[in-house]
């Protein structure tokens, strides 16, 4: 589990823009638990499409939110994975990587 | 507008370089010449032909100038039938049997441009002039939500008392709007925008407020009609306006809907246009193509002489005719008719396979609020054939087998641009749009609907409900553990699941 932490701390540290970034997590997030993974900003009601499951999307049955600076993101996952998911222990580090793309 | 005139603000919407980097070798994409002779080339097609393109239409592929011309001049009234059984079909392959509802709520009618058939053109000395405070706009928006409406269309007109910033204003006031319902509570989940033509730099605005859609007509895509209808202001200029749709896609907005006003110029031209339209957009962008097609026909305007006088008025026949095809023309688009139209008319036109309609509608100046249902000539930018209540029209399309929705799924989950186009020309998102049809349609009975409407309705979704459960597609997949999951909380009271 530590490996994977590393490797998703290392995700923003490494060459493209946020949307790379975003592309990259949702597949590591989804190989990782097996869901289907959607990251996108959110700005008001609108949930706007950043990286992830893309043409294979398959719906929401879990949203989580977080804030990275002033940007607002969300978390789509399909199914929900239950308790399996550590989402105490990613948000920081989600924050984190979509805050260094902040300028 | 800190101290700038009207006139000058006018003057300066325009951003020629912001029409400028789409054309190509200085052209646009609307050849007038390409137009006609599709148009001359393709009159009385034979049967086989038309049969063929059909066929093409109904494997979801979008039809080309040629083709979409030949439907345009068939004449054999069997295979008009033949076209518009399709059209049905098409819409059900992609959106399955429901029909996405809203209103439109009027923000404002000042305007600095003199189109010869709206009532709302500046010279109009009749029209009272009015621009609703923040306050007035969510009090509309609070009427509509207790109507139990989810899903608006906010329409200003081009002033710079509505600018850009105004709009993200109004779009703020409007989502922050809760009011209770006999269940649960009620709120606007998507605001959709039809406005002039901005820059790329104030799209953006109304990308960070929480567009929804943003939509905007081209009113006809025949330029000496159109420099003859729009003499002065921003609207004059032909490919400021053809390029909007470029410039919000630029911004960031990937909903993007077109129309073309039937009546100004000859209708099968004003096809062509929008399917050129079409064409470009997803030439341009990936494949995305226009969100919806809106195709109102010109009605009568106060002071407004065109609107009684023009050449070009399209017959109710006609009118039946370029929606078939506009629907077998592109067939992964949504395709709206609005309360422009007589009810018996719209009936029948919601049949040839449009996707959305309006309901309860007003179109004067707070007129939700304010409750008043005469339809004001002085304060309207047209007249409406049709101001039923909502209760009726669900009901009335809940007897056709049509199920209403008030899903705004999609942008809430990412589901727009090029992933909801993927979606719908494979038919993916049909399913989605069924399952989110029947829970906000669950909602909506249970917080809003007469008694009538109740009963029928508890017929259709159970109905819809059977359809689900033996789809093939439902069948060993977790989204319908998880709807009749959703679908069991709706019916306690949770509010705006969706899938």
């Amino acid at each position: 589990m530590t490996s994977f932490y590393k490797k998703l701390e290392g995700l923003s540290h490494g060459s493209g823009n946020e949307t790379d970034y975003a592309e990259k997590v949702a597949e590591l997030l989804s190989d990782k638990f097996g869901v289907s993974v959607t990251l996108c900003e959110i700005f008001s009601k609108r949930w706007s499409f950043l990286g992830g499951a893309g043409l294979s999307h398959a719906g929401a049955a879990r949203r989580e939110v977080f804030d990275a600076g002033s940007r607002c993101y969300g978390l789509l996952l399909y199914p929900d994975p239950g308790n399996s998911f550590p989402w105490v222990r990613l948000k920081p580090l989600l924050i984190k990587g979509f805050s260094s793309f902040l300028a | 507008m800190g101290k700038m005139s009207v006139k000058d603000w006018a003057d300066n919407v325009v951003k020629e370089e912001e029409i400028d980097r789409y054309l190509e070798n200085g052209k646009d994409f609307i050849d007038h010449d390409a137009i006609e002779r599709h148009l001359d080339n393709n009159k009385k097609p034979d049967k086989i032909k038309v049969r063929d393109i059909i066929q093409k239409s109904l494997s979801i592929e979008r039809l080309d100038p040629d083709e979409t011309a030949a439907l345009l001049h068939v004449e054999d009234p069997e295979l008009w039938q033949e076209m518009a059984a399709a059209g049905l079909e098409v819409k059900r392959k992609v959106y399955d049997n429901r029909i996405v509802i809203f209103a439109p709520l009027y923000c404002s009618n000042l305007c600095v441009n003199n189109c010869l058939y709206c009532g709302f053109r500046k010279d109009n000395t009749h029209e009272i002039r009015r621009v609703l405070t923040p306050d007035e706009v969510r009090m509309e928006a609070e009427s509509l939500v207790k109507m139990g409406h989810k899903r608006l269309i906010v329409v200003y007109g081009e002033h710079p008392s509505s600018d850009a910033d105004y709009m993200a204003e109004t779009i703020k006031a409007i989502y922050e709007v809760r009011e209770k319902t006999r269940k649960g509570t009620g709120t606007i989940r998507r605001v959709n925008i039809n406005a002039a033509p901005l820059s790329v730099d104030d799209f953006k605005k109304l990308w960070k407020a929480g567009i929804g859609t943003y939509q905007v007509f081209q009113e006809t895509y025949h330029r000496p009609t159109y420099k003859k209808m729009h003499p002065v202001g921003p609207k004059s200029d032909y490919r400021w306006r053809l390029y909007t749709h470029h410039r919000a896609m630029e911004a960031g907005i990937d909903d993007v809907a077109i129309g073309a006003l039937f009546g100004l110029y000859h209708w099968r031209y004003d096809v062509m246009g929008l399917l050129y339209h079409a064409m470009e957009l997803e030439k341009r962008f990936d494949g995305i193509g226009p969100h919806t097609v809106s195709f109102p026909r010109l009605m009568p305007a106060d002071n407004a002489p065109y609107s009684e006088h023009t050449d070009h008025l399209v017959s109710d026949e006609e009118f039946k005719k370029l929606v078939t095809v506009l629907r077998l023309a592109i067939p992964y688009t949504g395709m709206i008719v609005t309360a422009r139209e007589k009810p018996d008319l719209r009936k029948e036109v919601i049949k040839l396979g449009c996707t959305q309609t309006d309901a309860s509608t007003r179109i004067g100046l707070g007129a939700y609020s304010e409750q008043y249902d005469r339809q004001d000539k002085e304060r309207q930018q047209f007249v409406l054939g049709d101001t039923r209540e909502l209760d009726d029209v669900v009901r009335e399309l809940a007897q056709m087998g049509m199920i209403s929705s008030f899903c705004t799924a999609g942008y809430r989950c990412g589901r727009t641009g090029d992933k909801i186009m993927g979606l719908l020309k494979c038919g993916t998102e049909g399913k989605f749009c069924k399952l989110n049809a029947v829970l906000t349609f669950r909602e909506w009975l249970d917080d809003f609907s007469s008694p009538e409407t109740q009963k029928i309705g508890e017929e259709l979704i159970r109905k819809e409900i059977g359809e689900i459960r033996k789809d093939a597609f439902f069948r060993n997949n977790p989204l319908l553990k998880e709807f009749e999951d959703y679908y069991q909380r709706v019916s306690e009271g949770e509010r705006d699941l969706f899938l």
